[in-house]
């Protein structure tokens, strides 16, 4: 009885790694909680590169579930202190320049971040894409001995997206290798793209991930990961307005 | 010099249903430097055969030649080029342009032949002398007598020196007197510069000027007789 | 003057009420058509003056890409200077640098993206109206730093007034963060929603400071007294950024690509008018010349029978409706020069226009273009329509044959 237990466990998990019985919203959330995490810290930079130019910054972040996320600017000095602080859609940013905390309007949440090619809202890391998108499994093949599956999500009708639909790439390690971003009129914009994945706290996590849009390869912002803890313990201020702006690290 | 040669001239005009005969089967040879009266009653077909020789109309059957011109079988740009350079026309009413003075009637002629101005306007001058218009070169048409009118158009003619002068009743509008010196004027270039004129008329006094006669009746030529011409100044 | 000249001429003065009825005909219409055609295109001049003048200049000097990707880095460096060499270069003051960086305005209650212009306070007003119609407060003066003056339905939207602080937000030109606190000195009001709702200029030198723009700016703009400045203007500015190859000398059609396209669309519309106008004339030509070859049928016969050709009698009706126009065109052009002369000098307005070039800070009344396109297009125009509209009477002409014709009453 107990083996008989075993066995159907056993059998049930092997199906579920291989994905047969998961379907496209259950893969997308494991990707998200995967990247996120319960909590989690990481030191990042940021390099912007341009064709006559290149720009490199260095920033902590910090996520707490699905809707909660700070970016501070370490480096160049310059701009260090500078942060953003995304909670529930919402995102605010702090320039010690100026000393003050604005509040980025949703009509802005489109707006490249800082010259970068992402805009605030990839930086805001905001999970939207799981209730505001309707998911379909597209397709999928193997890679490096992996399993990669191929997402297609559309967002809802009344949902206030920018995109027609975004294409995901998503490990079966719940690795997300590409995301692309398609307009309205079905044309591709931009893409994320994973370039470089290395285990760091135990997980296997896209350490390099590089924006460029679509036709201008030549332009593109990479974030690499340096070091990330997850499922870390945050203190319970972190995600509030006046740590925003008055930082105790 | 210029010879006029018709042979067998026919010409029909039709009106409505009615077929009319302006001439039929006309001979005619006139010598040049002669001076001859076409006479005959009205509708006899005088005025068809000067615009048969003058190349104004052309005949249905026949040939005519003036001089080196074989006129039936000239084009209608070769009809004008001939009128223009060998033949001098005086019409019944006077057919002088109202608005251009005496002079310019002449000289607008010349022009069109393509005379050079300086000579133009001197050869213009020299002609009206010859009708004896001097003094009024600058006058218009409708400041002018009958008369002075008909000289102009005389001077118009010859301005070219044509060796041939058709004239159609020179003297229908003129008196007695006008018409007289009309006529003196037509022989003294006959006899001076020996231009050939045939005049159309049923003027008895007009015929007596010519030295020969011919006499038409319903487009045929029934008299052609020479006579003694018996001008004022004989 | 030969003599056919002399026969043309007097052959038109033998109906003479006829002929003055037709000419006058023809000076009346061009008279109107020189008016309507130096009014339309003194509308242009005043329609592109207007559009030129409120903001982007005749010419600017900017980064050979700016125009299209407006990207921050797409810059001109040392700005002012070559503003100031502009200035010396073309005799004008009417030059000025500009910067333009997308940026977040925020006000206590809320935030706007905003395209922010710094401009250099002395120097803009010479090449745009907006200074002009600063409606609370003023415009930006020399020595100002973290002042602003912004649109009024943008202060509106903003809920702010007269010394409220504005935050910015945006990167610099080395992708730095970029952040400012203005102050509001002026609020201007230019009627355009378009434009109240997004205009917001700081000074230049505080702009650069905050972009981290060192002295560098994204346009120098010049405004010229008129358009036909705008070539020797544009080759004498390429004159003096000619060792820099990024940079490059936009006049306003490449600024302002839809100005011209609305022009020739209005354009076209005036046609209609001006067509109806010719054609009318030239059937008051065909029908004057038709009645005069027609009752000179007997004297044209005679002229045929002493051996002219047809063609010589068509030329001749040509001459005469070529001096008939002549005549027309002559009289026009100089009574349509002497009124839209007098309206250029004395301008011209349509009621209530007055008041909407205060309001817009732009000229009330409007000048007809005296040129030489505007006072001979028209009437050169119906010279053609007269002398096609010969060509039926002397057609005709070919038809006559000189016994008939002599025949006729
Ligand atoms: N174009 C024409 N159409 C019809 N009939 C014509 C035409 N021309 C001449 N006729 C007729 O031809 C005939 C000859 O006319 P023509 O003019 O030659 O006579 P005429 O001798 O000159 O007469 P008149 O002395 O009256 O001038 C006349 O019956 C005339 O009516
Ligand atoms: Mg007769």
């Amino acid at each position: 009885m107990y083996k008989f237990l075993v066995a159907c466990s056993v059998l049930m998990f092997s199906t579920a790694a291989v994905g047969q019985e998961l379907t496209a919203d259950e893969i997308i959330r494991k990707a998200m909680d995967h990247y996120r995490g319960q909590t989690s810290h990481a030191q990042m930079s940021m390099v912007i590169h341009r064709p006559d130019w290149q720009r490199e910054m260095g920033m902590k972040t910090w996520t707490e579930g699905d809707k909660r996320t700070l970016v501070r600017v370490t480096v160049p000095a310059k701009d260090a202190g500078n942060g953003t602080l995304s909670v529930d859609g919402n995102m605010w940013t702090y320039t010690p320049k100026i000393n003050r905390v604005v509040k980025v309007p949703s009509s802005m949440m489109s707006q490249n971040w800082m010259g970068s090619d992402f805009s605030n809202k990839d930086i805001s890391k905001d999970t939207d894409i799981i209730d505001q998108y309707d998911h379909e499994l597209v397709g999928n093949y193997q890679q490096d001995g992996h399993y990669v599956y191929v997402i297609q999500s559309v967002p809802h009708e009344e949902a206030a997206v920018v995109w027609g639909k975004e294409v995901l790439h998503i490990r079966d390690d719940w690795v997300m290798l590409e995301q692309q971003f398609w307009d309205q009129d079905d044309q591709l914009v931009k893409t994320l793209r994973t370039l470089e994945i290395r285990e760091m706290d135990g997980r296997e996590v896209a350490a390099v991930i590089r924006m460029s849009r679509e036709g201008v390869e030549e332009e593109w912002t990479e974030v690499r990961t340096a070091a990330i803890d997850f499922d870390v313990e945050l203190a319970e201020n972190l995600f509030t307005l006046s740590n925003l702006r008055n930082p105790r690290e | 010099m210029s010879a006029i040669s018709c042979r067998n001239l026919c010409k029909t005009f039709r009106q409505g249903e009615e077929v009319i005969t302006g001439l039929d089967h006309v001979n005619l040879d006139i010598e040049g430097g002669s001076f001859v009266c076409l006479s005959g009653p009205s509708g006899s077909g005088k005025t068809t055969l000067l615009n048969a020789m003058g190349g104004l109309d052309t005949p249905d059957e026949g040939e005519i030649t003036v001089g080196e011109y074989r006129v039936d079988r000239l084009s209608k740009g070769e009809l004008a080029d001939m009128r223009l350079r060998s033949i001098g026309f005086v019409f019944q009413s006077y057919n002088l342009i109202p608005v251009l003075s005496a002079r310019e009637n002449v000289e607008f002629v010349m022009q069109v032949q393509g005379l050079p101005a300086p000579e133009r306007r001197s050869r213009a001058e020299q002609v009206l002398a010859e009708v004896g218009l001097s003094g009024l070169e600058e006058r218009l048409p409708g400041d002018m007598s009958g008369g002075q009118q008909q000289r102009v158009a005389v001077a118009r003619a010859i301005a070219n020196q044509p060796a041939l002068v058709l004239a159609d009743e020179p003297t229908a509008n003129l008196d007695t007197r006008t018409a007289a010196q009309l006529m003196d004027l037509f022989v003294a270039l006959n006899r001076e510069r020996g231009i050939t004129f045939v005049i159309a008329t049923h003027d008895v006094r007009v015929m007596g000027y010519a030295r020969r006669l011919v006499s038409m009746r319903d487009g045929l030529i029934v008299a052609d007789e020479q006579q003694e011409s018996h001008s004022m100044e004989v | 003057m030969s003599v056919t000249w002399r026969l043309a001429w007097r052959n038109l003065w033998r109906h003479s009420r006829r002929t003055w009825l037709t000419v006058g005909a023809m000076v009346f219409c061009n008279v109107l058509l020189i008016f309507l055609i130096s009014l339309q295109l003194g509308s242009y001049q005043m329609m592109i003056d207007n559009s030129l003048a409120s903001f982007s200049g005749h010419a600017q000097v900017q980064h050979r890409d700016y125009l299209e990707e407006q990207r921050m880095r797409q810059s001109v460096p040392r700005a002012a200077a070559l503003a100031a060499s502009a200035r010396d270069a073309l005799g004008l003051e009417t030059t000025a640098a500009r910067g333009m960086a997308f940026a977040l305005v925020s006000s206590e209650q809320r935030s706007f993206g905003v395209l922010l212009q710094g401009v250099q306070p002395v120097y803009e007003p010479g090449v745009s109206t907006f200074p002009g119609l600063v409606r609370q407060g003023r415009y930006l003066a020399s020595g100002d730093g973290g002042h602003i003056v912004l649109g009024s339905v943008l202060a509106q939207n903003l809920k702010v007034g007269l010394g409220d602080e504005l935050t910015f937000l945006g990167s610099g030109r080395d992708g730095s963060f970029a952040a400012g606190v203005a102050t509001i000195v002026g609020i201007l009001d230019t009627g355009m929603d378009e434009i109240d709702r997004s205009v917001a200029q700081v000074p230049l030198a505080w702009f650069q400071d905050i972009f981290s723009m060192g002295d560098h700016a994204h346009s120098v703009v010049v405004r010229l007294p008129s358009l036909e400045q705008v070539p020797v203007a544009v080759a004498t500015l390429e004159g003096l950024v000619g060792g820099q190859d990024e940079l490059v000398v936009r006049d306003w059609d490449a600024l302002q690509p839809g100005l011209r396209q609305a022009i020739a669309s209005d354009m076209a519309s005036g046609w209609f008018t001006y067509v109806v106008l010719i054609v009318l004339v030239a059937f008051s030509v065909l029908n004057t010349q038709l009645m005069s070859v027609l009752e000179r049928t007997r004297e044209f016969g005679v002229m045929l029978a002493l051996g002219m050709r047809p063609a010589q009698l068509a030329r001749l009706v040509g001459m005469e409706t070529l001096l008939m126009s002549g005549l027309g065109m002559a009289l026009g052009v100089l009574l349509g020069a002497l009124l839209t002369w007098y309206l250029s000098v004395a301008g011209f307005a349509y009621p209530g226009m007055e008041e909407l070039g205060a309001k817009f800070n732009m000229p009330g009344r409007m000048y007809p273009e005296v040129s030489l396109l505007s006072l001979l297009w028209g009437p050169v125009v119906v010279l053609f329509g007269a002398m096609l509209a010969a060509i039926y009477p002397a057609l005709r002409l070919f038809r006559l044959a000189p016994v008939a014709a002599m025949r006729a009453v």
